[in-house]
């Protein structure tokens, strides 16, 4: 009984932190979404990220429906996504 | 001795000096009236300082003035939220992921050069509309975004007209620095 209750606090002192936790699909998802395009769904399905020796970082991402994105940050920190 | 005339009626007539006596009583009256001193009836021989006297006399017998309670109560303004400590709690907040940042970074940016273009040309006036528009679609988005941390939400909420006016403040400033 102690060690279910003690299991039960440790979740709730946690959750806030799990809850506010956003996963690298879901927010390669909502990046993609905040330029505009069409990508259903909370997360991407597959990501794939590229570090560039010049400092820029690219990410091939494929949404749920099939429709494949490259998102692309430049050594200054601008974002660009891109259809492919 | 001389005896008063008499009316049909019986009633004797009033001395001569009566009418004048009531005009003059009229004219204080009216002097001292501070409706009537207001509106200036009566009172263009009078010199101003008597009227002035008086009516402060008015004022000081009436009951001071106190807040009722149907009265509207003001609200105090919203505290004043730093800038920096509004970006760093954004940098901080795990509600967003980071190329989400990045995304709303690069908008920010842009904007921001946007603002400073439009000053720099003279074209803020004619633009200023079109700007604000910007500006508000990418607060609301970030506000959408902050759903899992709502105090940050708030904060930005009641912070977006100082924002926007110290966006346009600065630049401002800087064109007038580079121009003088």
């Amino acid at each position: 009984m102690k060690k279910s209750m003690m299991i039960a606090g440790m979740i709730a002192l946690f959750s806030p932190t799990i809850a506010l936790a956003v996963t690298a699909e879901e927010d390669v998802a909502t990046t993609i979404k905040l330029r505009g395009y069409d990508c259903p769904g909370r997360s991407v399905t597959t990501m794939e990220k590229q570090q560039h020796a010049d400092g820029s970082t690219q990410i091939d991402a494929t949404c749920s429906n099939g429709v494949r994105y490259r998102i692309t940050v430049d050594a200054n920190g601008h974002l660009m996504v891109r259809l492919r | 001795m001389q005896t008063p005339e008499k009316f049909v009626d019986g009633n004797t007539p009033l001395h001569p000096i009566v009418p004048r006596l009531t005009l003059l009583a009229a004219a204080c009256w009216c002097a001292t009236s501070p409706a009537l001193a207001q509106d200036g009836y009566a009172v263009a021989n009078k010199p101003s300082q008597t009227i002035t006297q008086t009516t402060n006399s008015y004022t000081a017998a009436l009951p001071p003035a106190t807040p009722t309670a149907s009265a509207p109560t003001i609200q105090p303004p919203p505290p004043a939220i730093s800038m920096e400590q509004l970006i760093s709690r954004l940098k901080k907040t795990a509600a967003i992921g980071f190329f989400t940042k990045l995304a709303l970074r690069s908008d920010a940016l842009d904007l921001q050069q946007d603002i400073h273009q439009a000053v720099a040309q003279g074209a803020m006036p004619d633009q200023q509309q079109t700007l604000r528009q910007r500006f508000d679609g990418l607060v609301m988005k970030i506000l959408a975004l902050l759903d899992k941390d709502p105090p940050l939400a708030s904060d930005i909420f009641h912070a977006r007209e100082s924002i926007w006016l110290s966006l346009i403040q600065t630049k401002e400033t800087e064109n007038g620095a580079a121009t003088a």
